[in-house]
């Protein structure tokens, strides 16, 4: 049986915990701050998520133990919060010192219409070949998924970018 | 017992016999290490406590044995508590799961295992042995760290908590600095060219860079006479002036030069003297120190000869020659422009970037913060079809 794990961080008030609840067949709260979903992909893979809170200014959270299996990570902001998008620059910067696995940096912007087109905007924005930045609707399901698959195919492309053609 | 134990480097397996723990086994005596099966919590235990392995690897439970158990004793004699432990399981659960990152458990494997995964984990942990080895000759008198996790007024806070006396060794880019704590009290502080004072208030802004706490008494005159609640109220305002500057900036490596205008623009003695340390490019970060200001006063001047344009960034892979990204960029700034009432304050942070930037189109400011080359294992354990089947579960 194999398990990969994906870490979803967002800061107070951000949707990170929608994106569990969209995709899992089992969510479960340990406390305050973690958030655990799973979700069975076949008999022989399962995918972990942990959807945790975490402001910049509260350093409570042992990344080291929690991010050790990462496959990747989804760091949540909302568009229309600039202390959300500080803290999650904040942990894009923390992620990026201590681990290399693969992120996307997710702007929430809720059930408006996307600011700009952002095939124009992605090209201003774009952070590293392991890192990118999406947005998304984090109320609609479908659109939650889509930000997962973009996170699997930056996986495959960083993982494995010697077999993709 | 399979083979014969070495101190250091013998990895104990606790689990039941079968043909996946043979292949284990084996694999891991190929990458030179030792291992030592046992069946027993009792007998693994008391060999923990006589010969400390490397790492263990346990199963959850099996007949007659609980590895939450065995767990718990392990970490709750001090002899064995810093052993780290793998735990295997037979099924995914996700409470199962939850438990051992909540007891602590240091990796988790859920079976049928890969071997090989078992063995790299097994290799990550004692590299993590190795290193916190390493830093513990420090950390027995002393704790060490980055100023972006803790910053100089935590620091001061906790000492004072504790009412402890040691040395805060500071470093920024190329800035040194030392601040004395007696009984969790301020008694002196130094950077080289400042007054105790000046080095103090200096420091208290310092958000980047690494500390080391030495624990140790101090014997020193008392150099500094306020109190340290006045201290860390003030330290406490100061970040947050910074964090304001700073958050209406490019990132503190952006790279940043004199404009070629600047010197037909009329500009104060100040001013000139800052853009003097432009005229070779250098991160914002580097301006500021090489700047006899204060560090908010060095900001709030650099960000008012950003917005004059007298400062602008530089890239190294400009590509303002690119006619697409020249149209892109126009195209951005035509949208912007229609829609501007509907943006966010962190749409005119990217905007900004991208205004600032005339000779570069990419207006990427976010790039080289978070582009470098870290250079940290990343090791996927899943297949690309394991990642194509979670693609394809997802799109359902």
């Amino acid at each position: 049986m194999k398990v990969g794990e994906i870490l979803v961080v967002g800061s107070s008030g951000t949707s990170h915990p929608n994106i569990l609840h969209a995709v899992c067949d089992q969510v479960m709260k340990s406390d305050q701050e973690i958030l655990f979903g799973k979700l069975g992909i076949d008999p022989e893979l399962t995918l972990f998520l942990y959807a945790i809170t975490s402001n910049r200014n509260k350093a409570t959270i042992a990344w080291d133990l929690i991010a050790r299996k990462m496959i990747g990570s989804i760091i949540v902001f909302d568009w229309n919060n600039t202390e959300s998008f500080e803290n999650a620059k904040h942990n894009l910067s923390l992620f990026n010192r201590k681990f290399d696995a693969p992120c996307i940096l997710a702007a929430d912007v809720k059930n408006n219409p996307l600011p700009v087109n952002p095939k124009i905007v992605n090209p201003f924005i774009s952070l590293s070949p392991k890192e990118k930045f999406k947005f998304f609707n984090g109320r609609n399901p479908k659109s939650i998924k889509s930000l997962l698959i973009s996170l699997t195919d930056v996986i495959s492309a960083y993982a494995y970018q010697d077999e993709i053609v | 017992m399979l083979s014969k134990p070495d101190n250091k480097k013998s990895i104990l397996i606790i689990d039941q016999p079968g043909p996946e723990l043979d292949q284990l086994i084996q694999n891991l005596q190929e990458t030179r290490l030792q291992v030592v099966h046992i069946e027993d919590s009792q007998k693994a235990c008391d060999y923990c406590l006589r010969n400390q392995p490397a790492v263990i690897i346990t199963e959850l439970a099996f007949p007659n044995f609980s590895g939450i158990q065995f767990f718990r004793q392990i970490k709750s004699n001090f002899i064995t508590s810093q052993i780290p432990v793998i735990v295997t399981t037979k099924e995914p659960q996700l409470d199962d799961r939850i438990k051992s990152m909540q007891m602590g458990i240091d990796d988790y494997i859920v079976k049928p295992y890969h071997p090989e995964e078992v063995v790299a984990r097994v290799h990550i942990l004692l590299n993590e042995v190795k290193s916190l080895d390493k830093n513990n000759t420090v950390l027995s008198h002393g704790f060490k760290g980055n100023l972006e996790e803790m910053n100089v007024v935590d620091i001061i806070k906790a000492m004072e908590l504790g009412k402890m006396s040691g040395i805060i060794y500071l470093n920024r880019g190329f800035k040194e600095g030392q601040i004395f704590i007696n009984q969790g009290q301020i008694i002196d502080a130094f950077i080289e060219g400042f007054e105790p004072e000046q080095a103090l208030s200096h420091m208290l802004t310092w958000l980047e860079g690494s500390f080391w706490v030495s624990l140790q008494s101090i014997d020193r005159n008392k150099m500094i006479n306020t109190n340290n609640k006045h201290i860390l109220s003030h330290g406490t305002k100061m970040i947050q002036k910074w964090r304001n500057i700073a958050r209406q900036l490019p990132p503190m490596n952006t790279s940043l030069k004199t404009s070629d205008s600047a010197s037909d623009r009329p500009v104060s003695p100040i001013e000139k003297q800052m853009l003097n340390h432009y005229h070779q490019p250098k991160t914002i970060m580097q301006g500021i120190e090489e700047s006899k200001l204060d560090d908010i006063h060095a900001l709030e001047l650099i960000k008012g000869l950003l917005s004059k344009g007298l400062l602008v960034a530089r890239h190294a892979h400009s590509n303002a020659d690119d006619p697409f990204a020249k149209i892109v960029f126009e195209q951005l700034q035509k949208e912007v422009n229609q829609q501007k009432e509907t943006f966010s304050d962190i749409t005119s942070y990217f905007m900004r970037n991208a205004d600032n930037t005339s000779q570069n189109t990419e207006g990427v400011f976010l790039k080289p913060e978070y582009s470098k080359n870290t250079k940290k294992p990343y090791k996927v354990y899943l297949s690309l079809s394991d990642l194509k089947r979670i693609k394809n579960k997802l799109s359902q």
